[in-house]
């Protein structure tokens, strides 16, 4: 990472590893959607 | 039974899912990766939950290009869709029965994406920003743009890793980035980089 970079860097607001885990999946029990979604096909259009 | 002979080359490509990895300090983080943390549903979800925990515990720092923001609204529109209309989504783009559930989800995934955030150290860079970088990217490695993109937020950081489940990475060579990925994505992504450095 360059010096730049690292200047720019926005800190975490969670600091220790326990709570970081529960915000991750806190964060990933917000959204239930029912259907998936390849990105690489349906967004940017890839076929391989 | 253990396997013989010499394992195969990783050409810096990495499974999210190998336990023996060593996690980088700061990572590129693609659309694609995002969209698979923070929906349930998706296929990989739970290796990219895990990785993405060992990442908080290993205090790697999140580089990203504000155009993740932008495409997770496409996916969260095409998502709508889906939902509505599972078989022949494309055609009701403009069916305007779909908008109101794609507004709660957009809402939804907005929130997770920024609480997710919350986690880590990050630095977020603008398309203008490396937007220099993109024409380059695209003659020299075929990238399509949205990728380049990513991948110019990479070069521009400085950063020689980014995680993806989106294969066009691989192009770009193994002295410049290590790739994370899902584990059906590995083989994939090693072939592609082994045509493109030949």
């Amino acid at each position: 990472m360059t010096g730049a970079t690292k200047k720019r860097i926005v800190p975490a607001k969670v600091k220790d590893a326990a709570s970081r885990q529960a915000t991750i999946r806190k964060a990933t029990r917000r959204i239930r959607p029912k259907a998936k979604i390849d990105i690489a096909r349906s967004v940017r259009g890839q076929h391989r | 039974m253990p396997a013989r002979g010499r394992p195969p080359a990783t050409r810096k490509v990495f499974s999210f899912s190998d336990p023996s990895l060593i996690l980088p300090d700061a990572v590129v983080v693609d659309t694609s990766f995002a969209v698979e943390v923070l929906s349930p549903k998706q296929p990989a979800h739970s290796a990219a939950l895990a990785f993405a925990e060992a990442l908080a515990a290993a205090d790697t720092t999140l580089v990203y290009n504000r155009l993740l923001d932008l495409e997770l609204d496409e996916v969260v529109y095409q998502l709508a869709l889906k939902e509505r209309h599972p078989k022949d989504w494309r055609r009701f783009r403009h069916d305007g029965r779909a908008r109101r559930r794609a507004n709660r989800l957009l809402t939804g995934f907005r929130s997770a994406w920024t609480e997710f955030l919350s986690a880590f150290d990050y630095v977020p860079y603008t398309v203008e920003e490396v937007a220099d970088r993109v024409p380059e990217l695209m003659t020299r490695y075929g990238f399509a743009s949205y990728d380049a993109v990513h991948a110019a937020t990479a070069l521009e950081a400085g950063v020689s890793a980014i995680v993806a489940l989106d294969t066009a990475f691989a192009m770009l060579p193994l002295t410049r980035i290590a790739i994370y990925t899902d584990a059906s994505r590995v083989a994939n992504c090693r072939r592609y980089r082994r045509a493109a450095t030949a």
